[in-house]
């Protein structure tokens, strides 16, 4: 019988953005995966209310679970009107940029009827009070049914993708340019601090997260972007 | 002793009527000749006005009374931006009449524009489940903050569906006059068991004693 510590993981990209292929270093849930019975729920682009229910669902089979809190704005669509992207993937959760990217190459037109319609919220009915309000009560509702649960802000670790992204000089166009293979948004140096960061929580219940335990990348810029075809 | 009352038409609405003298007076209004009462009711208001309303405001008050009447579909813009054909602006909008909207002024652009915007957004991303489980959050935070108040919507919509079964009415057909949606006696009777809870901290609604007896033309049209 597997003895390890059961753990869950809830969130969006910076828990499950994964490039096999380009990049073969560990991001810190598959560090964690090496020393733990992981389970990862976690899902690019979806929102805080998409991660709330599958954590609602699936809590009690875990002895600690860890939530990325991610930006309140996140819509989640009814499943009505979930549809398929390009590559097969079921979209569910978008954000103005997604929304937008995903209108680019948008063929069936229900499809880009819902992604105008979500860029058509974000222009003129998003109430970001609202999101705010309605995100932190979700979360605080989570910390009373599981007192074994690590939030990590999307705010914490944005700063960190921030710092790398200083460090590599990504302006404000690099990604019209350039793919990101970043896992987890992270570098492979900083997916290792988080990682420890992690497992001392899941050992000692102690999590401390601050900017400067974070380090400058000592990869180069070629071990994660690459020019777009 | 301050009193803060948080709600929508249940708790602060009267009927505009320019060819009847409105003498019917509201609950809450029966309170305040009793009690120093601030009202944040508002009709037409979504959870999340009194939500908003009732963080910044309720530790001012002794006692705090909440109606959670308003219906989860009622979604508040971030500003009154809807113009209506009266010349107002509204704020809050209730989803499924978006589709229909006969009472915005669609002559304005920017109203046409966002009432546009809002049915299309209904249509394909209003989650349901979503607002279902904003509305129980709001409501319980509202509750933990304040396990001493007195909330009130359950009885309130109680009286409210025992008029209509009385009159034999059904809503929207007619013009309703009640004040807060109640009867005069029952606006009184309801203004008496909550000074009861305001003074001696004791509630006891009895459904039974709200059934109507005044004269149907009194308040229907």
């Amino acid at each position: 019988m597997d003895d390890k510590l059961k753990i869950g993981i809830f969130g969006d990209s910076f828990a499950s953005l994964r490039f096999e292929n380009e990049n073969p270093t560990l991001d810190w849930v598959s560090h964690l995966a090496q020393k733990y019975n992981v389970l990862n729920f976690a899902k690019p682009g979806t929102s805080v209310y998409y991660s709330v229910k599958l954590f609602l669902k699936n809590f009690k089979e875990f002895d600690k679970t860890i939530f990325i809190v991610t930006h309140s704005s996140r819509l989640t669509l009814p499943e009505r009107s979930y549809f398929l992207d390009s590559r097969g993937n079921v979209v569910d959760c978008l954000t103005p940029r997604s929304a937008q990217e995903l209108l680019k190459d948008c063929k069936r037109e229900n499809d880009c009827k819902i992604l105008k319609s979500v860029l058509d919220y974000y222009t003129y009915i998003e109430d970001i009070d609202f999101n705010n309000y309605i995100s932190s009560l979700m979360v605080n509702n989570l910390k009373e049914m599981h007192n074994e649960l690590l939030l990590i802000y999307y705010e914490d670790l944005i700063k960190v993708h921030k710092m790398e992204n200083d460090f590599f000089q990504l302006d404000d166009k690099f990604y019209t340019h350039y793919i990101d293979f970043r896992n987890c948004h992270l570098s492979k140096d900083n997916n290792n601090i988080l990682f420890e960061k992690v497992d001392e929580w899941i050992k000692t219940s102690r999590f401390k997260f601050s900017i400067n335990d974070f380090v400058k990348p000592s990869d180069t810029f070629l071990n994660y972007f690459r020019i777009k075809k | 002793m301050k009193i803060g009352i948080y709600g929508d038409s249940f708790t602060n609405h009267q009927v505009v009527d320019p060819l009847i003298d409105n003498k019917f007076i509201s609950w809450v209004d029966l309170l305040k000749k009793k009690y120093t009462i601030t009202n944040f009711g508002k009709q037409g208001t979504s959870i999340f006005y009194s939500y908003q309303m009732f963080q910044k405001t309720h530790k001012l008050f002794d006692k705090v009374i909440v109606s959670f009447s308003m219906p989860v579909e009622r979604l508040m813009l971030p500003k009154p931006i809807l113009k209506l054909k009266n010349g107002a602006f509204a704020q809050h909008i209730i989803f499924k009449n978006i589709l229909s909207p006969d009472e915005y002024d669609m002559s304005d652009v920017y109203t046409s524009t966002i009432v546009n915007a809002l049915s299309k957004y209904y249509l394909y991303c209003y989650n349901l489940d979503f607002y279902n489980e904003s509305f129980k959050l709001m409501k319980e935070e509202i509750i933990r903050q304040r396990s001493d108040g007195l909330f009130v919507a359950d009885d309130l919509i109680r009286i409210y569906k025992i008029e209509n079964e009385y009159y034999n009415i059904s809503i929207d057909q007619l013009l309703d006059r009640r004040t807060c949606h109640l009867t005069s006696k029952n606006n009184f009777l309801f203004a008496e068991i909550v000074s009861e809870w305001i003074t001696n901290n004791i509630y006891e609604f009895n459904k039974d004693k709200f059934i109507p007896n005044e004269d149907y033309n009194y308040y229907f049209k």
